[in-house]
């Protein structure tokens, strides 16, 4: 969530003027109704109030502004409300002793004392105004990044659902069967488990965030024997992950996924076989292959590795590295550990 | 009768030979291929079949690229699941089977 900050409030300066001059203006009602009224006092008054009241608020949008750049707060900055005050109290004693100036008759400290304590009280309004605005600001930026989140989320998970119902797969699936079948194979009835163990999967798995890899290999497994019953030794699958990285976890049906993002962009047949490496390195799952491009395809990476990038980093923050070499394609996972998830 | 099945799926092409097999026991399969590549080096090497079973995607690429690079002068059956295609495959001079 480093990304934009909010970009500081905006309260439009007619607000700020027109507000500083009523407040002013009321200030010196008491003094209308006062026996002896002066209308040089009065003016005096309500133009060092308005004063006063400007210069508040744009150095209080300062200090407020200055703050939302720092990391996040939850609580009341108290720091911030008393270099407020403080400042509010040098600017009314400057602005006091300029009204002492201009009408020298009155009596300093009472006034002086009077009109430190007006700007505390409008000091204090602003402030709180300002801060509640700002916060207010704050939680409706947090909100949208959690709704964007969530949104990416659902739609993460709707690309893998579509991906895992794959007609495609069931119709050449099927294909295989028939001929499995027609032929009187003896592995035709391993290959329906094994189908239907792969949808399986799909439905069990299909709300959890993680598995474990040990679990996503069983699934891996299910679609490799599928696969290996097409194409027979068109398809080498070389497993070399260590034992201890089956413990770590994963977004369900990743390295399928991956597998399967193979297959469908290199040539995989009995003359160029098609080899997919699967090994630890550096504290990360590496997927690899020989390119041997088919012929017409484009050079896309697809929504598929797109999907498991947002999927990765929305649930460990980590990244997926996709080396697209001449002769070697790699993707690299980060390996997840149990204790960091929740 | 000289056929050659060109099908990157092996269990497809097994099963259209027995088919063909069944049905005229007196031809001949004289070539399975998988891709592109090994169908123009049959061809261009070998002599050209009585009948080609073609199916249009290839393990690396798409048939109609084989007619791009040797003259076929005997029939073509193209076997198919897509009808995306059939355009294409007339231009090819062929028959299509589903």
């Amino acid at each position: 969530m480093n990304e934009k900050r909010p970009s500081g409030l905006k309260i439009s300066p007619a607000m700020i003027w027109i507000s500083s001059i009523l407040l002013g203006l009321l200030s010196s009602v008491p003094q209308l109704a006062s026996r002896h009224f002066n209308a040089a006092e009065a003016a005096v008054n309500a133009a060092i109030t308005a004063a006063f009241a400007l210069l508040m608020w744009y150095f209080n949008i300062y200090v407020l502004g200055r703050r939302s750049h720092q990391p996040r707060r939850q609580s009341i900055s108290y720091r911030h409300l008393l270099g407020s005050l403080l400042f509010g109290l040098v600017v009314m004693f400057i602005l006091a002793y300029i009204q002492q100036l201009i009408l020298s008759h009155i009596d300093f400290g009472p006034t002086m004392l009077m009109v430190e304590v007006r700007g505390i009280l409008i000091n204090l309004v602003f402030y709180m105004f300002l801060y509640l605005l700002q916060q207010n600001h704050e939680n409706q930026h947090v909100n949208m990044e959690l709704e964007r989140i969530r949104t990416d989320h659902l739609s993460a998970q709707y690309e893998l659902l579509k991906q895992q119902v794959n007609p495609h797969f069931l119709f050449n699936s099927l294909n295989t069967l028939k001929a499995m079948v027609e032929s009187g194979e003896q592995e035709a009835v391993p290959f329906i488990i094994k189908l239907s163990n792969f949808y399986r999967y799909t439905l069990e798995s299909r709300k959890l965030d993680l598995i474990h890899v040990r679990e996503e290999m069983e699934i891996l497994s299910a679609y490799l024997f599928l696969q290996k019953a097409r194409f027979e030794d068109g398809l080498m699958f070389h497993n070399e992950l260590p034992p201890a990285v089956m413990e770590t976890l994963l977004p369900p049906f990743t390295l399928q996924l991956l597998v399967e993002n193979c297959i469908k962009h290199n040539v995989v047949s009995l003359e160029k076989p098609l080899h997919i490496r699967l090994y630890e390195d550096g504290g990360k799952i590496v997927v690899e292959n020989h390119v041997q491009r088919k012929s017409g395809e484009e050079d896309s990476l697809g929504v598929g590795l797109e999907n498991i990038s947002m999927r990765y980093s929305h649930l460990s923050g980590g990244e997926v590295e996709v080396l697209n070499g001449q002769q070697l394609f790699q993707i690299k996972l980060p390996l997840i550990y149990e204790h960091h998830h929740r | 009768m000289n056929i050659i099945i060109v099908e990157d799926e092996l269990k497809t092409a097994q099963s259209l030979e027995r088919a063909i097999l069944a049905l005229k026991p007196a031809s001949t399969i004289t070539g399975r291929y998988q891709s592109v590549e090994r169908t123009v080096k049959a061809l261009t090497e070998g002599t050209m079949p009585d009948l080609i079973f073609m199916d249009i995607q290839l393990a690396d690429g798409r048939c109609f690229e084989i007619f791009q690079q040797v003259k076929v002068t005997c029939p073509v059956v193209f076997c198919t699941a897509y009808d995306e295609y059939t355009l294409e495959a007339f231009k090819s001079n062929g028959w299509i089977i589903y």
